[in-house]
């Protein structure tokens, strides 16, 4: 049988055949090219078939479904979260970009931690030598302040001048060799190196407390000159029992005088 | 579906609202065998999401369905056959053996019967065709983009098919009726 016939036999049989393919089909059957007699036994057994009733699925399918469509839910959320960590991974090393990238922050992360470390450990122990130095200079200071001869001391007042605001001690050095020493210029060297520090309201107070004590009429003067940088008020009273004494020389009297009169 | 494929996993539960009573019925008629077809319906819908991100959405979603229903009964056919079943007396049997089957068969007229008796021993190409066209009432456009063939071929296969389903029901029928 041609194979034009099988076709719109089963478009028959189906009921599909169009306005056009029926007037062929009935040429057919007319030209005795189509047996009406088998078709109507197939088109009765295909009947019969669409008779059959529709086979039933039990309900275990529909509940394994939805447990397969939970599981794979869960699956897809968990990976989802994976993925994003996935992708910046996969991001810095597919590409030579990214693995530069890389590369270059574990560069830029070393040198930083090196630096850090390093330096924190090196300012440490620079830190403590310069302690011990100043210890040192300090010991040593005091020792020449004390010594005998005139320019050792004048040495151990010069090293002084850097260790004098933050040490008490070396302070109180400096000022008793201001009001004690029996060189002037010992003296004058002292007082240049504690005028520095003038501003520190307790070297300033030892300062005016120790003018009564001068006799060299040089030191008097210097310390007048002082005072009238830093306008020193009070000075003007420690300086009157000086120019009221009879032993004052004149010139240095009115030389007091004229400082003096600057103060405000 | 393009939903599914975006992602949206719940949406699967309308698809398979729709189709797992068609897809059961294919794969019932092709098997026989209950637990078997819903097993590999439930493979159908695993694969569904297993490679959603294949689905362009330019076809006919069921005829996507449908190839991996066929891929999947393709490979369990083939499974069955390496462990040696005799197809058409093994899977006559079992359609006896199910109950429901045999319930059913009860109420059922015997003719039913005896087309799906029928049906079972016609090769599988031709079992195949008859059940997508006439069971699951596919349209010649369907089975011709799923079978890849064109229009006018489906419907010679099917009259082929038909005639042969014929053939071997009156030897039945005349099986039956002899002793």
């Amino acid at each position: 049988m041609d194979d034009k016939y099988m076709s719109l036999i089963t478009e028959y049989i189906d009921g599909t055949l169009t306005e056009v393919r029926r007037e062929e089909f009935e040429t057919y059957v007319k030209d005795g090219f189509i047996d009406m007699k088998e078709l109507e036994e197939l088109a009765s057994m295909q009947e019969q078939m669409l008779q059959a009733p529709e086979p039933e699925p039990s309900e275990a399918l529909r509940t394994n479904f939805y447990q397969m469509l939970a599981e794979e839910n869960r699956k897809l959320k968990k990976r989802s979260s994976r993925d994003l960590f996935g992708e910046f991974v996969q991001a810095l090393f597919s590409t030579n970009k990214g693995r530069l990238a890389f590369g270059f922050s574990v560069l830029m992360l070393g040198l930083f931690m090196g630096n850090v470390f390093s330096r924190s450990a090196y300012t440490g122990q620079v830190e403590s030598l310069s302690n011990q130095m100043a210890d040192m200079k300090e010991v040593m200071m005091m020792t020449m302040l004390e010594g005998e001869s005139v320019s050792q001391r004048l040495k151990g007042v010069q090293m002084s001048s850097g260790l004098v605001s933050e040490n008490k001690d070396v302070t109180d050095a400096l000022l008793l060799t201001l009001n004690n020493d029996e060189n002037t210029n010992v003296r004058l060297a002292a007082l240049a190196s504690l005028a520095e520090y003038a501003e520190d309201p307790a070297i300033r107070e030892g300062l005016v407390s120790s003018i009564t004590q001068q006799k060299s009429p040089l030191v008097m003067v210097a310390m007048a000159e002082l005072m009238v940088e830093l306008q020193e008020s009070q000075a003007k009273k420690e300086f009157e029992p000086i120019l009221n004494a009879e032993n004052t020389p004149d010139d240095v009297k009115s030389a007091l005088r004229q400082n003096l009169d600057k103060i405000m | 579906m393009l939903k599914v494929k975006a992602g949206q996993l719940d949406q699967l539960g309308l698809l398979f609202e729709r189709y797992n009573r068609p897809l059961y019925g294919f794969f019932f008629k092709l098997t026989c065998d209950q637990e078997v077809s819903e097993d590999l319906v439930q493979n159908v819908f695993v694969r569904i999401i297993k490679y959603r991100h294949t689905y362009k959405g330019d076809g006919k979603f069921s005829t996507w369905m449908y190839h991996m229903a066929r891929n999947l009964f393709a490979d369990h056919y083939r499974k069955e056959k390496r462990r040696g079943y005799k197809e058409d007396v093994e899977t006559a049997d079992r359609y006896y053996q199910n109950e429901e089957n045999a319930e059913r068969s009860k109420i059922a007229s015997e003719e039913l019967d005896m087309l799906q008796l029928a049906l079972n021993k016609l090769p599988e190409d031709k079992k195949e065709i008859l059940v997508l066209s006439k069971y699951q009432g596919m349209k010649y456009k369907d089975i011709a983009d799923l079978l890849d063939l064109t229009e006018s071929a489906v419907k010679v296969r099917i009259f082929r098919a038909l005639k042969e389903l014929k053939v071997c029901y009156e030897k039945l029928e005349y099986e039956v009726v002899k002793p």
